[in-house]
Parts: C-alpha cells; structure tokens; sequence
C-alpha cells in the first residue's frame, strides 16, 4: 500500500496482493477522515465560541464614581462554560466590546460627561503564577439633555490558554458627571465576547 | 453486503464477498463528490462572509436635533452580494453575528453634541435590545466633526435591516460630508 504525497491517499503498490475491494474501502475510510477533519475545521471558523450577556438593569448610579455594571441575562452562549462565566475554555484572538445605554433620572444640566470602560486582566504568559496584567479600553462623551445615552466600547486581545488559569471576569464601569440627575443603565445593555482567530502558527 | 464509512456512509463493497466493478467505483465516486460540494459550500461561507461597505462622498444637508438617514448611491459601495438596493436600508439576508462599523464627517457652525446610530430591525433583534446603536458626541464648538461608532448584532433571523443615522444638536447649519457603513458577519449562529 503506497500512500499519495499531499493527503496521504491510499493506493495499491505493485506488489500488493490484488484485493480491490479492500483498497477501495480504505481509499472510502481515508477520504472519510479527511473530509470530516476538513469539515470540522471550517464548522470551527463559522461556529466560533461566542458570549453575549444582557444588563440587568442598574437604577440610580451616583455621579463622580465609578459605578460597577453587572450583566446577568444570557443572549447567546457557544463554546463557553453555562450561565454567567466567561471564562475563555480555548485559545485564540477575541474581541470583546459593550455596548451601554443609559437613561437621566431627572433634568441635566448642559454638556454631561459619560463614560463608559471595559476591562479583563490577561495572565502573563507563560507564567501566569507571577501575574496578569491589565487590559482596558474606554470611551467617553459630552451629551445634555434628558434622553437615553448611548455608549460603546471595545477591546481586541490574545489569550493562550494554560491549565487551570482563567483570564479573568470582564468589567466594566460606568461614570456619569450629571448634575442634579442620576443615572441608570438599562437591560438593553449587553456585554460580547467572540474569538476572531486562532493564534499564529 | 456493502459497508460505509463513519461519518459519511461513503459505500465500500465487502471485502470477501464482493468483486470491485464499475458501479462500486462510481457509487463511492459520486458519494464522496457531494460531500465536497458540501464542504467547498462551507469553505465558500468561510471565505465569503456576507459584508457590505456603504460610502457617502456626496453633501447631505442635516436639520438641527433631528436623526437623519445616511443615504447612498449605488457608486459608493462594496456591494457583493446585493445588500443595498436604494436609499438608506441595508438588508442582511443570512442570520449570524454581525460587526457593524461607521463613520460621519460633519461641517457646522455650532454644536453642542453629535451622534451617530445604528438602527437595525428585524426577528429576533427585539429581544435583544432597542435599536441597537452607538455614539460618540463632543462638547460646544464650529467646525469638522467626524464621529465613529461599532456595533456587535446577533441577527438570529435572516433579512434583518441596518442604517446609519446622524444627528446634530446646536446651533448653525449642519451639513454631513462623508460617512460610510461597514457590516461584515463574523459568525453564524
């Protein structure tokens, strides 16, 4: 039995013992394994792990303070552990972003800053023992009025999976400056994680 | 008796009791050639993510505090698969996770702040949250504004719907000068 060069495709050599029943069968197994490797690869990109999470709805956050934005409602969830935990379960680049939008509660005075940021901490790799560092990303504005805010930011990073070591829940924060009003997130908010690639090769 | 392989039944004749023969090859031929069509259907799907770039080089006239639709001519676009046809409505016809991206260039005297959103509809959408939308604004002052907002979607139905919106708050006389829209799907779902 010979095998082809690129895929390992099996063929009888001239010595074989003529039995083409047999190198038919496992000409059929091995383009089967082939196939499925393939097909499962692709199914990988179209299908990639993905979390997304709904607000549940924070009335009355202060101003001048960073107010902590919690998301318990499960929008989508594939390639993830149950529930609320985004712990990252492969390797790979993700992107992760929020989206927030927020309601005054009472009358604002003019050109209210808003903001909102995005933060998980990463281990350090390959020794996640010594520590993790930090990523954030941030996005504020200027708006008055009375209507709803709306707000988004977002972050790109790496993550190698090692053994028993979690990157990290995402936070986010949301810092409002109003005057004479509140604020409240609302639980059309949503927080997303999706993996984009996997890593170099 | 013949025999199939495991994830794909592909037919193989027994090995002592069957003599290969023409219909044996051509049976296991054409079963493997569906199984590649479906394949290079997928590998097309990987390859070919529905996306769209809808560009706005042309002035569009804005009124004070009042969302106005980015529309588009069908010059300004990266358009494969026919998403956009007029107007400001972009319709996405496969569900799936979507990345949404757009800018706006604005001249004006005055503003007190700017917003760009996305508004998008469709099955689905409504569960997951208002007009899914963004924006950026920025305090009181003349000149070129440009604004920039993302945006992730989980369409779970097809045929959803997107546009861009601006909208100028302020005094003066408000005028978009160049926007664009971008959707391209990063996953199905």
């Amino acid at each position: 039995m010979e095998l082809t060069p690129s895929q390992g495709l099996p063929f009888p050599s001239d010595e074989d013992f003529g039995n083409g029943a047999l190198d038919l069968q496992f000409l059929a197994q091995t383009v089967d394994t082939k196939l499925f490797a393939k097909e499962t690869a692709l199914r990988s990109i179209l299908y990639p792990p993905v979390k997304i999470l709904g607000a549940a709805g924070t009335p009355n956050l202060s101003n001048g303070v960073q107010n902590l934005v919690t998301f318990s409602r499960i929008i989508q969830n594939r390639g993830f552990n149950p529930g609320t935990d985004m712990t990252l379960l492969q390797s790979g680049t993700y992107m992760m972003g929020v989206f927030i939008e927020a309601q005054c509660v009472g009358t604002v005075s003019a050109n209210t800053v808003r903001g909102v940021s995005l933060s998980i901490n990463l281990p350090i790799i390959p020794d996640p023992i010594s520590g993790f560092v930090t990523q954030t990303a941030t996005n504020s504005i200027v708006e008055p009025g009375t209507g709803n805010s709306l707000l988004t930011t977002q972050l790109i990073f790496d993550y190698q999976a090692v053994a028993g070591i979690s990157p990290g829940t995402p936070v986010v924060n949301y810092f409002h400056t109003n005057t004479g009003s509140l604020m409240s997130v609302l639980n059309t908010s949503y927080i997303w994680l999706i993996k984009i690639s996997e890593l170099g090769s | 008796m013949p025999g199939f392989t495991t994830h794909y039944g592909f037919p193989f004749p027994h090995m002592l009791t069957e003599v290969v023969d023409a219909t044996n090859w051509k049976n296991l031929s054409e079963a493997i050639d569906v199984q590649m069509t479906n394949i290079n259907t997928l590998a097309n799907q990987v390859k070919f993510p529905n996306v769209i770039t809808a560009v706005r080089a042309s002035s569009l006239a804005l009124t004070l505090n009042t969302l106005t639709d980015v529309t588009y001519t069908s010059t300004e676009f990266q358009n494969p698969a026919g998403m956009w046809t007029s107007g400001a409505t972009i319709t996405i016809p496969e569900a799936g996770i979507y990345y949404l991206s757009g800018f706006a260039r604005v001249t004006s005297t005055t503003v007190t702040f700017n917003k760009i959103l996305f508004t998008t509809t469709g099955t689905g959408l409504g569960t997951f949250g208002p007009p899914a939308a963004v924006n950026h604004s920025s305090s009181s002052s003349a000149g070129d504004w440009l604004t920039n907002a993302t945006c992730l979607i989980p369409a779970t139905s097809p045929n959803w719907t997107a546009k861009l919106q601006v909208l100028m708050n302020g005094t003066g006389s408000p005028n978009l000068t160049q926007a664009g829209l971008s959707i391209v799907r990063l996953s199905l779902i």
